[in-house]
């Protein structure tokens, strides 16, 4: 009887990178400060009157849902400038585009971050510890990482910059273009090069949110993020917490190295790794 | 002063029946280490040139005075280290001897000083490296078995789901065994107490992940039969431990460990139920059943279930007939954050001293497992230092079992046998010097005598830490990382990998097993796992 199925590389596993390839994470949740950005150089434009500005220091974003539309679009190689192009008239029909709606529920204990194919929550509890969960819904499992799991693999995430949906380190290493509006409404338009990709940010202090995130490297696809709605709660409409996922087969992440057949282990370690965990911390 | 001591440690070695290392305790310093003042390295022993002699002799004098136990063992306790090892147990020993002001190297954990010692291949029968499964099946049944499968012999299906092929291929474990011969038995773990280690003890499945009935497949992989919920399939493991066979439901008198959640309904009554301690996780359970009042309920007046520490603090031994310990949804937490635990929950060693003290009650004598189950989880992370503070925990609860055995006078009719399931990719390297922290970068004694400890580089001049992984979470892209300013003793420090995984593997090598009592002396040399099984058998002369 031959031995099945691979048990080791899985990070290569044809059927994982087709997935990551069809489920891009945009910076957001799954990407934690600390464990990504605090290791790589912050850029020599970063601006300190301004990230006090962006980030209103020592306190947490407000409670609030929002919702963007998420489109991503392939692009060949050379095509940058087109993208470019494009990007500054969002309304151009371009071939190609998938697009999905994302919902964001942030509140003192919890901040989700719905997509089409993933459910990701963090949760609080009243001792401050973070746990976070990772839902597949074409798996139908959650991968559940306890608090103690977390800070096992290094994650030590910071709850406010969770709540920005956006890397705060990425977004204090753009420059400020220009600004519009004021108070309440004030925006600003903020743009750099992160990851080796164009980014351009249009930056709600307000509401600590982003109304719009365009990035596009060289030869990779074209991605924007555009605020559709926000509310202080959720519509009755809006995809909510768990309504998928309540019933799904919980996974402890703890196992996944006793899980060398499971494709949620695999896809869940894979965007670990993707949003910088499950790697040394030089602090 | 020092040949005292050491005439005083050979007395005490020789009175306790098992072997203490004849090492003078001193702290860390070079002192009296041998040639004159300016004449010894940084960092060295606190052994005297006296001392390797009169250990050595000492050594042989406890052989020579040993006696093989060959009386019948009343009573069996087994630990397994979930992970655990050799490169595991050095560095832990030395963890340990550090955390104490000292070198580190000449510490032994409390198991070490047993005076037998063998080798356990580890691999399964259809795996090189194995995982927990088919190896405790091996400990437990004397078969080896199939990588994820329980306590169900090799000809077995993968993902077979019929409860009546599953009842032939069905393997008797050692608890069983002692069940049937009217031994109390006990379960001791700090992974979910539905975990391949100690499930492999009751429970009987091809998959090892079936551990509440919403874990089982929809449909049989191999027939396409109805699985989930079908009259026909095999029970979920937690509903195993509960509706056992009538001799294993009377003996087994404790079972402690995590998994709540296993034994929990997701509704009652078309209600979610939550956790008590989690309110925001729910129960596994899609058949509606509560498998923790089924516990109390079907084990007399004398049974309780607790699922905190107060609770377990609260359970008298000698009032409680039958005891399940619940402590958290998934595994407990790992030593290193238990105290942070929002319920509280008690350490390996107090769910050890508990469920003993249960045990010893019964004249007839008793069976315990005892796991250690998240070395493994710490090391499949890339985290070295949890891993060992697991292991040096684990290594307290094997103390205090000796203690008490010893204080109930029944430490010279128990067989107690120290092991891992497997091991890991964990390694020792470099050439730090003696007493250099285990956790830190490895420093070397410096070419001329006197002058402090050398940071080791590696070709490109970066310095590396003593421990690693062959593969796992360490792996880094783009070359080796720069640690000089780098705190790699912290407690969330990930050392590096070679290979680039997302969770670091298990290892192939042989493990170590430690054993005292009686026939104890049938541990040694190279060992096949499942021989283990036969040691406690004939132990008990079943």
């Amino acid at each position: 009887m031959a031995a099945s199925g691979p048990r080791q590389g899985r990070q290569g596993h044809p059927q994982i990178a087709a997935w990551l390839a069809a489920c891009v994470v945009c910076c957001g949740l799954a990407a934690v400060p600390g464990a990504s950005a605090a290791d790589a150089p912050r850029p020599a434009s970063a601006q300190p009157p301004l990230n006090e500005f962006l980030l209103t220091q020592g306190r947490e974003p407000q409670a609030l849902a929002a919702q963007w539309a998420f489109t991503i679009q392939q692009t060949t190689a050379g095509a940058a400038a087109a993208a470019a192009a494009a990007a500054a008239s969002p309304g151009q029909a371009r071939p190609a585009a998938r697009r999905s709606v994302w919902t964001l529920h942030r509140s003192a204990g919890q901040i989700a971050l719905l997509k089409e194919q993933i459910e990701e929550v963090w949760q609080r509890d009243a001792q401050g510890r973070l746990s976070f969960e990772r839902s597949f819904h074409e798996h139908g499992k959650t991968a559940s990482y306890s608090a103690g799991e977390l800070e096992t693999l290094g994650v030590r995430p910071d709850w406010a910059t969770l709540g920005r949906f956006i890397d705060t380190e990425e977004l204090l290493g753009l420059r400020l273009v220009s600004r519009s509006g004021q108070g309440a409404g004030l925006r600003l338009r903020l743009e750099g090069v992160s990851g080796g990709q164009a980014l351009r940010v249009d930056w709600m202090p307000a509401l600590q949110l982003p109304a719009l995130i365009w990035r596009h490297g060289a030869g990779g696809p074209e991605i924007r993020i555009e605020l559709l709605a926000h509310a202080p709660t959720a519509p009755a409409n809006w995809p909510q917490p768990g309504s998928r996922s309540t019933n799904y087969l919980r996974i402890d992440a703890a196992d996944f190295g006793d899980m060398p057949r499971e494709p949620v282990a695999w896809l869940s370690e894979a965007l670990d790794i993707r949003g910088g965990w499950r790697r040394p911390h030089l602090h | 002063m020092k040949r005292s001591l050491h005439a005083l440690t050979l007395t005490l070695t020789l009175a306790c029946g098992f072997f203490v290392a004849p090492v003078s305790v001193r702290a860390q310093t070079g002192a009296g280490t041998g040639t004159g003042p300016g004449s010894a390295p940084a960092a060295a022993g606190p052994e005297s040139v006296a001392d390797w002699d009169l250990a050595g002799k000492a050594f042989i004098s406890q052989g020579k005075a040993l006696k093989d136990n060959t009386r019948k063992a009343r009573n069996v306790v087994l630990f397994v280290g979930d992970g655990m090892g050799i490169s595991t147990l050095t560095a832990a020993r030395i963890l340990e001897g550090q955390m104490k002001g000292r070198t580190g190297e000449e510490n032994r954990l409390s198991f070490e000083n047993f005076p037998y010692s063998g080798l356990s291949k580890t691999y399964s029968w259809d795996q090189q490296t194995p995982d927990s499964a088919p190896t405790m099946t091996a400990m437990a049944t004397g078969h080896k078995a199939r990588d994820g499968m329980l306590s169900v012999n090799h000809t077995t299906a993968a993902g077979e789901c019929n409860a009546a092929v599953i009842e032939s291929k069905k393997l008797t474990s050692i608890l069983v065994l002692a069940a049937e011969n009217g031994r109390a038995t006990g379960i001791v773990t700090t992974a979910r107490l539905t975990h391949a280690t100690p499930a492999a003890l009751y429970a009987h499945t091809a998959m090892r992940d079936w551990e509440a009935d919403s874990s089982l497949s929809v449909t049989d992989i191999n027939t396409g039969a109805p699985c989930r919920g079908a009259p026909g399939a095999v029970k979920d493991i937690a509903r195993q431990l509960i509706e056992l066979s009538p001799a294993v439901r009377s003996s087994l008198k404790v079972a402690m460990g995590g998994g709540r959640t296993n034994f929990m309904p997701a509704q009652a009554g078309g209600a979610d139920v939550f956790d008590p301690e989690y309110p925001k996780q729910k129960g596994r359970r899609g058949d509606g059943r509560d498998l923790t009042a089924e516990w109390t309920a079907t084990r007399g007046a004398a049974a309780s279930y607790v699922w905190n520490k107060a609770q377990f603090d609260a359970v008298d031994p000698a009032k409680t007939e039958h005891l399940l310990g619940l402590f958290e949804p998934s595994h407990v937490q790992y030593e290193a954050d238990r105290a942070n635990d929002p319920a509280g929950e008690p350490s390996l060693t107090e769910m050890t001293d508990k469920a003993l003290k249960m045990l010893m009650k019964d004249p007839k004598g008793f069976f315990l497992h005892v796991e250690s189950g998240r070395i493994d989880h710490a090391h499949h992370a890339g985290n070295a230092k949890r891993a060992l503070l697991e292991t040096i925990e684990f290594s307290n609860a094997v103390r205090r079992t000796l203690d008490l055995l010893q204080a109930a006078d029944k430490l010279q009719e128990t067989l107690v046998i120290v092991t891992a399931d497997h091991s890991h990719t964990f390694t020792i390297a470099g050439y730090p010097a003696r007493g250099n922290p285990i956790l830190g970068l490895a420093r070397g004694n410096a070419d001329k005598d006197g002058q402090p400890t050398v940071l080791m580089k590696d070709r490109n001049g970066l310095p590396f830490t003593t421990l690693g992984y062959a593969n796992g979470p360490g792996a880094r892209k783009g070359g080796r990382p720069d640690l000089s300013s780098v705190d790699t003793q912290q407690l969330d420090f990930l050392q590096e990998a070679l290979v680039p995984l997302g969770s670091e593997t298990h290892g192939g090598e042989d493990v170590a097993i430690h054993a005292r009592g009686p026939k104890a002396y049938l541990v040694r040399g190279s060992m096949e796992q499942n021989w283990i099984f036969h040691v406690m058998r004939e132990a008990y002369g079943f």
